[in-house]
């Protein structure tokens, strides 16, 4: 499994959600107060990050392109897909209030223009994708560039997985009328559909 | 009340013009390929049954039954913001200008199918109202005989723009001024601009 575990992190810093999907009983594992610590540290250190640039990028900043190419059928099933064997079918499969066979299908903007976007070490990944609203959403992958041949290519993939994943929470967590803002999220549904999101990525 | 009432600034101002046709067509686009309907009459007679209980419920006291529906409407926009940069993903508003425009041609197109018009900008640029030829809620509605000239039967509404903008930092005053339910020849939102609060801007974006 390329993905390890999902984290969101709410715009004040606390953990709003966390799921492992490394279904591997380790010694390392870290517990719930350990994941708390994570993410108030990856917010401090996200912020951090957006306040040092280097110093020829602030005397000429150079134009970049924050456009994130829209990669198909990211962690949801290819509908011209012979190879269908192994997933759920395609017709059962719905994604709330949006239609069609995946969630969106363009190019798209990052928010995410001076923090941290990804995080390699030697045993995994860290994506980060930031929200206009400041929501962040963190993904740990198993290895290096888990998600494509490169890091770049990978961070491309995990932006495309990641902005789902906020798709998907913008259905089932915001319209939940039981939840509050910035508390943690304990909502089956979604829930099911960030598993169905990891499972269907390859 | 003095105030400039120049025409809508959109159509007016040419080098606007390819950035708000790109808006329009990714509204239309969104609403038709990406979003799932739902028949438009329940929606609306949904929202009556709400307005009629509160109305019920206050005995009448329509200041109290705005001021209740701006509630549930601001409520429903903090939460409503995320589903719309969720499936739009449009970047950062450099202008109250190009909110103006996506709150028009996407946001009331992806969850109402509407357009409603951008007109009458002040001077200073920071407020403008949002004209709809009929009120938008209020297909099948007739105001009660007391409540015409009290009620905004659609102040949901500006609840849910206060609440939205709010969470992409820019603090607005939104209000009707006028309803084709009390009478007047449109109905309009004014939206005006208090601050954009710059301190709450998400590290990160620049």
């Amino acid at each position: 499994m390329s993905i390890e575990a999902i984290l969101i992190v709410n715009k004040s810093g606390g953990l709003i959600y966390h799921r492992d999907f490394n279904n591997k009983t380790s010694a390392t594992h870290l517990n719930g107060n350990d994941y708390l610590i994570l993410a108030s540290t990856v917010h401090s250190v996200f912020a951090i990050a957006s306040q040092v640039t280097p110093k020829a990028l602030k005397l000429s900043p150079p134009k970049i392109d924050f456009t994130i190419p829209y990669h198909p059928y990211v962690g949801v099933p290819n509908p011209n897909s012979s190879n269908t064997s192994n997933r759920r079918t395609v017709s059962s499969q719905k994604l709330g209030s949006f239609k069609g066979p995946d969630f969106f299908n363009g190019p798209f903007t990052s928010w995410n223009k001076s923090g941290i976007r990804q995080l390699i070490t030697d045993h995994f990944t860290m994506y980060i994708y930031q929200s206009l609203t400041g929501l962040k959403f963190v993904a740990l992958g198993s290895s290096v560039a888990v998600l494509g041949k490169n890091a770049a290519v990978s961070n491309e993939v995990a932006d495309n997985f990641l902005r789902k994943v906020y798709c998907v929470y913008s259905e089932y967590v915001m319209k939940d009328p039981f939840y509050s803002l910035e508390m943690p999220i304990k909502s089956k549904t979604f829930d099911q559909s960030v598993k169905s999101l990891v499972d269907n990525l390859l | 009340m003095p105030q400039s009432r120049s025409s809508s600034l959109s159509s007016s101002n040419p080098a606007n013009a390819p950035q708000v046709r790109h808006l329009k067509a990714l509204g239309d686009d969104t609403w038709k390929n990406k979003v799932e309907k739902v028949n438009a009459e329940f929606f609306h007679l949904t929202y009556g049954t709400i307005v009629a209980q509160l109305c019920e419920e206050y005995a009448g006291d329509y200041a109290r039954v705005n001021g209740e529906l701006f509630q549930i409407g601001y409520n429903l926009g903090v939460r409503l913001i995320e589903d719309f940069l969720a499936r739009t993903a449009l970047p950062r508003c450099d202008t109250f200008l190009k909110t103006s425009e996506v709150v028009s041609k996407c946001a009331f197109k992806i969850f109402l199918n509407l357009t409603p018009e951008v007109a009458h900008w002040n001077a200073a640029r920071d407020s403008f109202d949002l004209v709809f030829g009929e009120n938008p809620l209020a297909e099948h509605v007739e105001l009660p005989p007391g409540a015409s000239g009290q009620l905004w039967f659609s102040n949901v509404l500006c609840g849910v723009l206060r609440g939205a903008l709010e969470m992409v930092q820019l603090d607005c005053d939104v209000e009707f001024v006028s309803d084709t339910l009390r009478g007047d020849m449109s109905t309009d939102i004014r939206v005006k601009l208090n601050k954009v609060l710059r301190d709450e801007i998400p590290a990160g974006e620049d």
